[in-house]
């Protein structure tokens, strides 16, 4: 038994209040690091999945887009939207200049899917001219898609028989897609044709999703890859310009709108973590501080009966050692389970795209916390410890007695 | 008859499934109905766990009028409706299909969370209170 | 074990205005031997607390040397001076001392803790049998009466059993009959072969000692 490790419990047993009360503050040091970078590298990845997973230079949809849901919502926040124009468009866009390859998409919204309020996103591609979809359902399938095959993201629950029936047509699910953190992750593939099928099956239902146009020669949106040598803000241009009822976007915009909301929603979160650090930080000195005053003559006791000057120190630092030690226990696994359970909440919650690193790299980052915090907290009544050991215990049991 | 003592464990036992129970019936409730009104099965999930968290916080009431043998039975009540009210959204009632839904991004991580942190209270609370008496000293 | 101070002086800068330097000991010379009671007498603020400390390696003085056996306190480091302190000297300080978190018994085997030698639990308990507050051994130090407090220290600093025993005022605010346990435990320590250094207000003290110092204005002198 050694007086560092049996005299700073009894004094922290001995004021249950205040040390739950320095405790729960210690907790909220690392509490706030560990979420906070989570949360700031889930975006970071979100952020890096996304623009993998858009795979083309300028995406063109109907003018009218905007106002029946965008395409960026689809992609972010995963909200269905349903959108057409005539084939002929797409073919005035491939004549563009420096248009190197163009892959039509047609969307359709389910409506409840046997099971839920809101309706899924179905995306139907052409496995001829497709360059986005495909790469990424090579990851998990390698088969052809034939009629009637369907692809989920990774967020639908598959159910048992593997099948999913919308507008009457039953389909058939060959595989299921990895984790984008995007809005895609809770949508539908399929190949053009039976996505036609569905939509003929849905009029004869009495959903009337086209007016004008004819489903067979309908487009949602085109996925365009830009020759070498253009500039795709330039082609972009040409395509608005050149092509009516069409609003084309470089995706290089569509990244950096999200990456500007990524910073400012990063920039927040590592503004509140280090608030809460110079505020614990803070209060931690003061009451350690004051813990050493309360105890000056506690202190000046212990020398008289032999302990070092460097004893003192390591009274005092042990307790806040202590302190610190089980608060960032406390505090990051609070943390853990609140990003692991809720990491989806907070992915819809933010509306942009939410990877959470892999479990390793998160493990990694919650054990430095973890050691990050208790220093903190330690290094927090440094200053008392190299205090209270500078006092002279014969003046100070003269000025106590 | 002894004085009733509420220690930090039996205050823990009965606020965290409070918590649950009232989490589940407002801001963890599961998603809304349907266009045309009619209920999807997590609607029943988040019932049946609402229900278990009922049970558990009645027993967690029952606890500070017992024994500490009959304490220690109801810890393992506990610990088993702690089982029960985590699988019961998802496992042994399916939600819906798309996981970005309420039911699965806030109802069954609450339901997880709480029922787990309702057994690690009764297991501490079984184990602390187990054996030998400890305020023979203090 | 023989405590010896030689002309030990301990100058202090007064906080007041001016840079007025007074000394509370000027110059003391004192050999404290095994087996005596030494009396320290004088009135509050003549410096015998500040005697005691300096002689107790608890201020370093500003002119002169203590020596303990041929050790040169002062010449030693905090750490190794502090230990020694720990494992040779005893000391009584003025006041309540015992430490709020500890039951009154592991006040008493506190000192054992500093260095791992830990006291024995029997140790302790017959100190406290010895100063007569053995019952009270669980109770926490706040529920003892001042002469209780007191012969808690008493039994804290015979806990390592010390060679040399430095008492500061241990009959202080005491009631007569407090007052006689603990002179006649003194003196008890003095005859098993301890060096005692009792510094006192007490009259009665007297008859227990069996040298006699007095302090007038730091300046020290055998009656």
């Amino acid at each position: 038994m050694k007086l560092e490790r049996v005299l700073p419990m009894k004094n922290l047993r001995r004021k249950p209040a205040r040390t739950a009360a320095l405790v729960l503050l210690s907790a909220f040091l690392a509490l706030s690091v560990f979420g906070g970078s989570v949360m700031v590298l889930s975006l970071r990845n979100g952020l890096k999945s996304y623009e993998s997973r858009l795979g083309a230079d300028i995406v063109a949809v109907p003018y009218q887009a905007r106002t029946k849901g965008s395409f960026e919502s689809i992609l972010l926040q995963g909200i269905p939207g349903m959108f057409y124009m005539d084939e002929k468009y797409y073919n005035k866009i491939c004549a563009i200049d420096g248009v190197e390859a163009a892959a039509p998409q047609f969307y359709l919204a389910s409506t409840s899917a046997g099971c839920c309020s809101v309706p899924v996103q179905i995306i139907g591609f052409d496995p001829e001219r497709d360059f986005t979809v495909q790469p990424w359902v090579r990851e998990r399938y390698a088969g052809e898609l034939g009629d009637g095959d369907i692809i989920v993201g990774s967020e639908l629950t598959v159910p048992k028989d593997g099948t999913l029936t919308f507008y009457d047509t039953p389909c058939r699910i060959v595989a299921q897609l990895g984790k984008t953190g995007t809005g895609l992750d809770t949508a539908v593939y399929t190949n053009m044709s039976t996505i036609k099928a569905m939509m003929r099956s849905a009029e004869s239902l009495g959903f009337h999703y086209l007016t004008d146009v004819d489903p067979d020669h309908a487009v949602s949106a085109v996925m365009i890859r830009v020759a070498e040598g253009y500039d795709a803000e330039a082609v972009t241009g040409d395509i608005n310009v050149h092509v009516r009822h069409v609003e084309a976007s470089a995706a290089a915009a569509m990244l950096s709108s999200v990456a500007g909301g990524l910073r400012s929603v990063s920039g927040v979160i590592v503004l509140l973590v280090a608030a809460v650090w110079v505020l614990a930080a803070a209060v931690l000195s003061i009451a350690f501080a004051l813990i050493s005053h309360e105890r000056a003559k506690e202190f000046a006791v212990l020398r008289v009966l032999g302990a070092s000057r460097n004893m003192l120190s390591r009274l005092l630092l042990a307790e806040a050692a202590i302190v610190s030690f089980s608060g960032a226990a406390i505090g990051a696994s609070a943390a853990a389970l609140i990003v692991f359970p809720f990491g989806k909440a907070i992915s819809a919650a933010m509306e942009l795209p939410y990877l959470m690193p892999p479990l390793g790299t998160v493990l990694a980052i919650g054990a430095a916390s973890l050691l990050l915090s208790t220093v903190a907290g330690a290094l927090s009544a440094a200053l008392s410890a190299w205090r209270v050991s500078r006092n002279d215990a014969g003046l100070l049991l003269r000025e106590g007695a | 008859m002894k004085k009733m003592r509420v220690g930090a464990r039996d205050i823990l036992l009965l606020l965290i499934p409070a918590l649950l129970l009232a989490g589940i019936l407002s801001v963890f409730q599961p998603c809304s109905p349907r266009e045309d009104g009619s209920w999807m099965s997590c609607h029943w999930a988040g019932r049946a766990t609402a229900g278990a968290a009922g049970a558990m916080l009645a027993l967690s009431l029952v606890r500070l009028f017992v024994s500490k043998d009959a304490k220690k039975g109801l810890d393992l009540a506990l610990i088993v409706l702690s089982v029960l009210a985590a699988l019961l959204p998802g496992r042994l009632i399916s939600l819906c299909m798309m996981r970005d839904m309420r039911c699965h991004t806030l109802t069954a991580p609450c339901a997880a969370v709480l029922s787990g942190l309702t057994a690690l209270a009764a297991l501490v609370d079984l184990l602390l209170s187990g054996g030998k008496g400890r305020r023979h000293e203090a | 074990m023989v405590l010896r101070a030689e002309n030990v002086s301990r100058r202090f800068l007064r906080q007041r205005k001016g840079s007025n330097v007074f000394y509370a000991v000027r110059g003391a010379t004192l050999a404290l031997a095994p087996g005596s009671l030494t009396e320290l007498t004088g009135r509050s603020g003549s410096g015998k607390s500040t005697l005691l400390n300096l002689l107790a390696g608890l201020l370093e003085p500003t002119e002169g040397k203590v020596f303990l056996d041929g050790t040169d306190l002062y010449a030693l480091e905090d750490g190794p001076r502090s230990r020694l302190r720990n494992q040779t000297l005893g000391v009584i300080p003025q006041g309540q001392t015992a430490l709020g978190a500890l039951t009154v018994l592991e006040n008493v085997l506190l000192p054992g803790l500093l260095y791992g030698l830990p006291c024995p639990r029997e140790r302790g308990e017959e100190l406290l049998d010895q100063v007569g507050i053995a019952p009270l051994k669980n109770a926490c130090p706040t529920e003892l009466s001042g002469g209780e407090l007191r012969r808690l220290a008493i039994a804290r600093a015979l806990a390592l059993r010390p060679g040399i025993l430095l008492a500061d005022e241990p009959t202080g605010d005491l009631d007569d009959e407090n007052t006689r346990t603990v002179l006649s435990l003194l003196r008890r320590s003095a005859d098993e072969g301890l060096a005692v250094l009792l510094v006192t207000h007490e009259r009665e003290a007297a008859g227990y000692a069996d040298r006699h110092y007095r302090m007038d204005g730091g300046v020290l002198t055998e009656d």
